[in-house]
């Protein structure tokens, strides 16, 4: 018994490392085999997969739905706009990475500590709202603090980043260094999430989701873990923020507005809560989806709804949901 | 009456019951066919293999949102002049390949890499909001790729953000304001109060009509910035416009809050008292049929009217009645203007797309009679230089229209930041 369990895990082990060597040779070799077009596609998918993945923290594993994740993509936006952009408002201050990005992470994480341990008093309904409301408060600043965020234009002017260690200097600023530039992060986070939800604080998480009060019972603070996860996630969005305004070279309100949370809560719940490659499933689709089908029709979000909607009813568990009881059903 | 939603009006009658894109398909069609049967009836004749393959123009609109009438209307200008030439120019057939930016840049930077990255189009024309040609810049710029902005007004891509390959054929925020802020103080009042939605456009249009009427010695006793997009109830807005007691009003609004803002000065009674100017965006053919007898008597300027009388002009609007079935509107004329820039550039260079320093060089010189009157491109801003009118909102025969009261000549933008 024990011998057959083993070499199940083992065969399970070999597919997985398989997947994973085409995934990676897929990936490093996109940009000589795929046109720009399609690079430009990954890259946004791979942010926007950052993101989505993110957010998934809080909604997926903590059960906290925050409705004003735009916030912190937006705030790590307009940070890297503000320190490296290249126009008459910002301070162009550094385009080092080794720089730039401890400093979009310390700005969003300071920024998500403060928010979170106001809007975590509060549960369900009211934290939805709390969030909300701040990411609305930072859009309108955005939109009126003219002098400081450009107003409705938006920063234009951000460089690609560059590493800079006084003796030697690369830019990513062709397309297909940016790509890697982006897969890399996109790896590094993916990873660190694995292994930050099979750690014993991504399992307080989950007992949290299922039950607080059995949490608190049992001794945990639970306030503590919702602020780091709710800090993390802050942290991870600003990060993903930074990359899609190096990518456009542009930092606008849009990126704040309630309709940027939206869409990622919707890549959630299309790929599947609470599992690490739904939301990147949502994402692809998300951002593929309407590239491909408003050639033909101006209606796509009609179409996009009516997905949602069966979705939601048919398959709460999103994409991932229907993928793993296939999964299972099959052994 | 007019129609208030040219939406789904513009397709020529024949073809009504076609999806503009699946017109544009056609045509594309039709152009290929042609195409491959001329290459076909003179394949002896060594033809350059461009020539078979017809010029694709990007057009990046909101055909859905706020500004969708906008995009609508640039859109059909634009198709009716290149249908008045047969869909040819510089020797090759021309098509269109139109994408929706919804107003958003991340959509909008989307769509404009699909247009020249997948469907390799020539050129790109369009783009409605400043804040999605701001966006966009870069990637035009970095790409050396040519962008002809049919409507965005943003002062600053003709100024301190210029790119030799993003050029205009609409208007500055400047350009209708300045010469306006002049007039009003010579022919209306000495004191004004000024009132504008909070975003990048209204607060260019205020700057410009503030500093030459300031200049002029007229007082400004003071300034309102209501919410972007919707501005909610205008009440207190208009409140504190009445408080200040002027002795005139400007604002700036367009789409519907240009209709919320114009019935509300009418129905608080100050529309009897004070005379209200605007920028001509506020009471444009698009919104008077909505507005109604509350903007009678608006006094506004723009670089085009619907009774503008010239030869160019009453052609053009009967075309696009006959068209459309709706009036045209200064959106309509800047996209009929746009099809006429992209063909004199596709003349010049004979068809030859890929020589991109040539078409911008053919730039310099682009020169016509515009239903706006006459038409310069200013090679300094990269933006028109053309005649301002001052128009009043009149009834006539029985509808109401803006009438060119006064012509105030021609204008080019500064080019930096000193004139407002």
């Amino acid at each position: 018994m024990v011998e057959r369990l083993d070499t199940m895990y083992q065969r399970l082990l070999s597919r997985k490392i398989l997947v994973a060597v085409i995934i990676v040779v897929l990936a490093v070799a996109a940009p000589h085999i795929a046109n720009t077009y399609t690079i430009s596609l990954l890259i946004e998918v791979l942010i926007f997969s950052i993101f989505a993945m993110s957010l998934n923290l809080l909604v997926g594993y903590t059960g906290l739905p925050s409705f004003g994740h735009a916030a912190f993509f937006g705030l790590g936006a307009y940070i890297i706009a503000y320190i490296s952009g290249v126009n008459d408002l910002t301070l162009s201050f550094t385009n080092n990475i080794l720089l730039t990005l401890p400093i979009v992470i310390i700005g969003t994480g300071i920024i998500a500590l403060i928010v979170g341990s106001l809007a975590l008093r509060t549960d369900g309904i009211y934290f939805l709202m709390i969030t909300l409301a701040f990411a609305q408060m930072l859009f309108s600043v955005a939109m009126r603090w003219s002098a400081v965020t450009g107003g409705s234009d938006g920063l234009i002017g951000i460089p690609r980043p560059e590493i800079d260690l006084g003796v030697w200097k690369y830019s990513f600023e062709s397309r297909t260094a940016f790509y890697y530039f982006v897969v890399t992060t996109f790896v590094a986070i993916y990873f660190g999430l694995h292994n930050i939800i099979h750690s014993p604080f991504g399992l307080a998480l989950k007992g949290i989701k299922s039950n607080q009060m059995r949490m608190q019972a049992l001794g945990y603070k639970t306030l503590h873990y919702k602020i780091g996860v709710f800090v993390l996630a802050g942290v991870i969005a600003g990060i993903a923020g930074m990359l899609l305004a190096q990518f456009y070279w542009h930092a606008s309100p849009e990126n704040l507005y309630w309709t940027m949370s939206g869409q990622a809560l919707i890549m959630v719940i299309l790929g599947g809560v609470g599992t690490l490659i739904g939301p990147v499933i949502g994402a692809t689709l998300m951002r593929l989806l309407p590239n491909i089908t408003s050639t033909y029709t101006n209606n796509w979000q009609s179409y996009m709804g009516i997905m949602l909607i069966v979705f939601v009813l048919c398959a709460p568990n999103g994409i991932m949901g229907i993928l793993l009881k296939k999964l299972k059903n099959n052994q | 009456m007019i129609s208030n939603k040219p939406k789904t009006d513009f397709t020529h009658p024949i073809i009504q019951s076609y999806s503009r894109r699946k017109i544009l398909k056609l045509a594309g069609a039709g152009a290929l066919a042609y195409t491959s049967s001329l290459a076909a009836a003179c394949s002896n004749q060594s033809s350059s293999s461009t020539r078979d393959v017809p010029i694709k123009i990007g057009v990046l609109l909101p055909y859905s949102g706020i500004y969708a009438t906008l995009g609508d209307s640039i859109s059909a200008g634009l198709e009716m002049y290149l249908d008045q030439l047969g869909y040819r120019a510089g020797g090759r057939n021309v098509q269109i390949v139109a994408e929706d930016t919804e107003m958003k840049p991340d959509i909008a930077q989307q769509k404009a890499r699909k247009l020249i990255e997948q469907d390799k189009v020539d050129l790109v024309a369009g783009i409605v909001s400043t804040g999605v040609l701001y966006g966009l810049r870069e990637y035009f710029h970095n790409n050396k790729k040519l962008l002809i902005c049919a409507n965005a007004g943003g002062n600053k891509i003709s100024r301190d953000m210029k790119s030799p390959y993003i050029w205009r054929s609409s208007f500055s925020n400047w350009q209708p304001n300045w010469p306006l802020g002049l007039w009003a103080y010579n022919n209306v009042g000495n004191k004004v109060f000024m009132s504008a939605p909070d975003y990048g456009a209204g607060h260019n249009m205020v700057d410009a009509f503030a500093h030459s009427f300031q200049s002029a010695g007229g007082t400004i006793l003071g300034k309102q910035f209501t919410p972007f997009p919707s501005m909610g109830d205008p009440a207190p807005f208009i409140t504190e416009i009445r408080k200040s007691n002027p002795s005139m009003v400007f604002c700036f609004y367009s789409g519907s809050a240009a209709v919320a803002f114009v019935k509300a000065y009418d129905e608080f009674g100050l529309s009897k008292d004070i005379p209200l100017v605007c920028s001509g965006f506020a009471v444009e053919e698009d919104v008077l049929p909505a507005q109604g007898s509350a903007a009678l008597g608006a006094i506004s300027g723009l670089h085009w009217a619907l009774l503008l009388d010239n030869e160019t002009n009453r052609k053009f609007i009967d075309a696009y009645k006959d068209r459309t079935n709706v009036d045209a509107n200064v959106f309509a004329v800047q996209g009929y203007d746009t099809g006429r820039i992209i063909s004199h550039i596709l003349d010049e260079v004979q068809g030859d797309t890929s020589a991109t320093s040539r078409m911008l060089e053919s730039l310099q010189d682009v020169s016509f009679s515009s239903p706006r009157g006459p038409f310069k491109l200013d090679p300094k801003s990269q933006n028109p230089t053309q005649h301002i009118y001052v128009r009043e909102v009149k009834e006539i025969g029985g509808k109401l229209h803006n009438v060119v009261i006064e012509d105030l000549g021609e204008f080019t933008d500064p080019g930096n930041n000193s004139l407002g």
